[in-house]
């Protein structure tokens, strides 16, 4: 992998030498920068931790971790920037109560301000041991239109224990009065609270929003 | 009492040295076009996580 070289302002600035190791890092930089080399910035146009702007960065975009936040009942994600389309990766994401049957995802609607009703997005669960798994794309939220869509990405489904492949994620499609955005997205069971696993948010660049 | 994730949206205006195109004149006192600095104001944006409680 090319190395990355991290040029200060005062290796460029007035009367600075043009030296071989600036050269070389000139050259070797759109290089290192296309490959993700250690401490390069992360490419935006490819899925990223909303919160890691270089790759030497400690981020991989948390949303909700067990161990960290402990039982919740809803999780909220950060706002939704312009320019940028987002995916949640859902781990080992259980509810608390026995009776409870799905995964529902709101859309925070900016016109309407407000959330949408509770759509969806895992349904049929059967257990509170039932561990929910995939990645949930959150389509082009930023971008004003009458319907905002989420579609799995990485197919959702649940395991119990070590069976493989109970439940199937289902697709949620949320209607608006008025063509608008939506910045912000909030999961919750339609019973009981988040008791394990993570989510973490991803994004990646768009060139329609911004 | 039940317990939220929620995120709060921080915008942090801070002064950068951003590197612009503009003249320098160098040692002979001849001027050309080169990179200065200018000290600028640019808005960051950091997503801070709080935990919130309610009675729901």
């Amino acid at each position: 992998m090319t190395t990355w070289l991290e040029i200060a302002n005062g290796d460029v600035d007035q009367d600075s030498p043009v030296t071989q190791p600036l050269m070389t890092g000139l050259r070797d930089n759109v290089r290192a920068a296309a490959e993700g080399a250690t401490g390069a910035p992360v490419l935006s146009a490819g899925w990223h931790p909303f919160d890691k702007s270089d790759t030497d960065s400690t981020e991989v975009g948390d949303v909700y971790d067990f161990s960290d936040d402990g039982t919740v009942s809803t999780i909220t994600s950060p706002t939704f920037e312009d320019g940028y389309e987002y995916a949640f990766i859902f781990d080992g994401v259980s509810s608390s109560n026995a009776s409870a049957t799905a995964l529902n995802i709101s859309l925070y609607r900016d016109t309407t301000a407000a959330y949408s009703s509770a759509i969806p997005i895992m349904s049929g669960l059967t257990s509170n041991t039932e561990l929910i798994f995939g990645t949930l794309q959150v389509q082009l939220p930023r971008v004003a239109r009458w319907m905002h869509s989420t579609k799995w990405i990485a197919k959702g489904h649940t395991i119990i224990g070590v069976t493989l492949t109970l439940t199937s994620g289902v697709d949620a499609t949320i209607s608006t009065a008025a063509k608008q955005t939506v910045s912000a997205a909030r999961f919750s069971f339609d019973l009981g609270s988040f008791d394990a696993g993570t989510i973490r948010m991803i994004r990646r660049r768009e060139y329609i929003s911004g | 009492m039940a317990r939220h994730v929620v995120f709060d949206r921080i915008e942090e205006d801070v002064e950068e040295l951003v590197p612009v195109r503009g003249t320098i004149v160098n040692r002979r006192g001849i001027k050309a076009p080169g990179v200065v600095f200018e000290k600028k104001t640019v808005t960051k944006v950091r997503h801070v996580k709080r935990i919130v409680e309610d009675d729901e």
